[in-house]
């Protein structure tokens, strides 16, 4: 088979020899760039899982939600909070809306090291929240006019426990039977947000709320009788004017609903937005600093090369090597030492990520960006920080290159 | 009968080289024809510009002033990309320093030769295996090239320049490494290449190399005188 000089096996011999004949810069340069890659890598990993963090957030607050929180010190610092009666003023001025109320308390497990998330609420809530029910039925206005003994579990802590529709499970000494699990949509984001007053984590059991008062505030402690409401508005409806009547209903005097948070998918989508922006001005300027310094390697790395090179470049130029020949030796060169840090640093951090991503304080997400991003800002990186060399070895004219030594 | 082809003319060539104290003038207005076949042998003391001219001569420099003609051909209108062709394709050039690959081996040094042609790698390896036979070097073909003596790469150099025969074998000092029975080996092979009709310019410093000229030229202070 004819081969010459555009064959990669020669092309690829060239470029070990230039490797091999300072390996020790060369491992330099290279290492360089992994931590410039790596550190790239990193934040393009945070930045997707903050952007799909954003997704879920809204995702789990439901579409055209708004929730409505009370503060929590309002019954301790003897506030007015909300009550039973602020959903039912609502539901009367927009009775197109569905609205739901709920009462959370953290329940620790005995003899388990989990501990659940009860929330206490209305017949409602599944279809305000949007969410899908997997398996039986969610709560219904009879669970909760006669006060049942009767629990939905979230799908998460059903698996978990293997707990199935039918079952009687204990809860804080009292028997309930499982109607329903449900698909709480709120998967990944308890470790996140477990602060949060309206996202419930994972591990979630639904009961009635007049089961609430008599049977969990005594390990709980003294709360406003209603810890959120959450309100449903339809597409038929403005949703910004909706919530802005609403917020104007509930801060009348006569209402007495004390100081509320009002939780919106704008102004969640806008928190993290904030976050990424933060992230990004302050990782991309880290990362971008270590590229710069690993390119500036490559550079002083290209620019020995050359230098130690310059009679081999004489003999190319005597075997027939045209200037660009010499160029593209040097140019590929830098490219593959890039290319080969980007690929190293994306292997590391995907790895670092899958083995230990689930304890990292951010949310991170691997994918496409994260492979090909750094794989063509190295492409970039590599030409820009090349090129200098490369230009310089395809002027040194040949009888220079032999006499050099 | 017909005078042999005109291979090279250099006609009023000067060659100058900037340096701190001024510009250095390596060769002056030198005329020199060289037929093909012929055999020059280019004498003359250190710094006489002997290299110079056989870089010239090879096409590796361009003349301060002054032209060359390569086969017919007017190489100061040439570009760079065209003298390559022709130093791809007519010439061959053994240097002083050897210039070999440090990390490859001998085998892969001489197949170098082939690296900006097309070729056939089986071919190539072949060629370079009979080459390497006929400068006494089999057995050391998959050696690094720094490990060699620098006898040894002296003669992977030549090996490399002769591997393909081309037009004109420019030749810097190919026996100054080598021994007196090792310098026999190479011109005899010299020799041979120049009757079966390849044209070769050498630089030397050892005038018992004259018996194989055809043609002897002496430099001095940058002139050549016959």
């Amino acid at each position: 088979m004819k081969t010459g000089a555009t064959g990669l096996g020669a092309a690829l011999r060239d470029i070990r020899d230039g490797l091999r004949s300072r390996a020790g810069r060369t491992a330099l340069s290279f290492f360089a760039m992994v931590v410039g890659f790596a550190s790239l890598t990193t934040l393009l990993a945070v930045l997707g899982g903050l952007e799909d963090r954003s997704e879920r957030i809204v995702k789990e607050l439901g579409i055209n939600v708004a929730g409505i929180l009370s503060r929590k010190t309002a019954e301790k610092k003897g506030e007015p909070g909300l009550e039973e009666r602020h959903r039912t003023v609502l539901a009367l001025n927009f009775p197109d809306c569905l609205f739901s109320s709920v009462r959370r308390f953290d329940v620790p497990m005995t003899g388990r090291d989990d501990s659940l998330t009860v929330i206490a609420t209305d017949g409602d809530l599944a279809r305000v929240r949007q969410w899908r029910l997997v398996d039986g039925r969610f709560l219904d206005s009879r669970d909760v006019e006669d006060r049942r003994r009767v629990a939905v579990v979230s799908r998460p802590l059903s698996g978990r426990w293997n707990w199935k529709t039918g079952d009687i499970i204990e809860l804080r000494g009292a028997l309930f039977r499982i109607a329903g699990i449900i698909e709480a949509g709120s998967e990944g984001l308890e470790a996140e947000m477990k602060a949060s007053a309206w996202m419930f984590g994972e591990l979630v059991v639904f009961v009635p709320r007049t089961l609430g008062s008599l049977w969990l505030e005594e390990w709980d402690g003294p709360r406003p009788p209603v810890d959120a409401i959450f309100m449903s508005v339809p597409p038929s409806r403005d949703f910004g004017r909706t919530v802005e009547a609403g917020r104007r209903l509930l801060s009348q005097p006569d209402m007495r609903a004390g100081t509320l948070s009002w939780v919106l998918p704008d102004a969640l989508r806008a928190g993290v937005k904030e976050l990424r922006r933060t992230i990004a001005w302050t990782g991309g300027s880290v990362s971008a600093l270590c590229l710069i310094l690993g390119g500036m390697t490559l550079m002083s790395l290209m620019i020995a090369n050359v230098r130690d090179r310059v009679a081999e470049i004489g003999l190319r130029r005597s075997l027939g090597a045209r200037p660009r020949d010499i160029a593209s030796l040097f140019f590929l060169e830098g490219e593959l030492t890039a290319g080969a840090a980007a690929v190293a640093a994306g292997l590391l951090v995907h790895l670092l990520i899958l083995l230990g991503g689930a304890s990292t304080p951010f949310p991170l997400k691997l994918g496409a960006t994260t492979a090909l991003v750094p794989l063509i800002t190295a492409v970039v990186l590599a030409a820009a920080f090349s090129y200098g060399p490369a230009r310089a070895a395809a002027r040194i004219t040949p009888s220079e290159a032999l006499r050099y030594e | 009968m017909t005078p042999p082809a005109e291979i090279l003319r250099l006609r009023d060539v000067t060659r100058g080289f900037a340096e701190a104290s001024g510009l250095h003038l390596a060769l002056r207005r030198v005329n020199l024809t060289v037929a093909e076949g012929e055999f020059l042998v280019i004498t003359g003391p250190s710094g006489s510009g002997k290299t110079t001219l056989l870089h010239l001569a090879a096409l590796l420099d361009r003349p301060t002033s002054g032209r060359i003609w390569f086969d017919g051909r007017d190489t100061s209108v040439l570009g760079d990309d065209e003298l390559s062709v022709l130093r791809k394709h007519e010439l061959a050039m053994i240097f002083q320093n050897y210039v070999l690959l440090p990390y490859r081996s001998v085998l892969e040094n001489v197949i170098f030769r082939f690296r900006y042609l097309e070729h056939d790698r089986t071919e190539a390896v072949a060629l370079a295996r009979q080459a390497l036979s006929r400068l006494g070097l089999m057995g050391l073909e998959g050696r690094p090239a720094r490990r060699l003596s620098a006898g040894e790469m002296q003669r992977v150099a030549i090996a490399r320049a002769i591997v393909r025969p081309p037009r004109l074998l420019a030749a810097d000092e190919p026996t100054g490494n080598l021994d007196r029975a090792s310098t026999n080996v190479i011109m005899e092979h010299l020799a041979g290449l120049h009757r079966s009709g390849i044209t070769i310019l050498l630089v030397t410093h050892n005038e018992d190399l004259l018996s194989y000229a055809t043609r002897h030229v002496v430099c001095r202070d940058g002139t050549v005188e016959e």
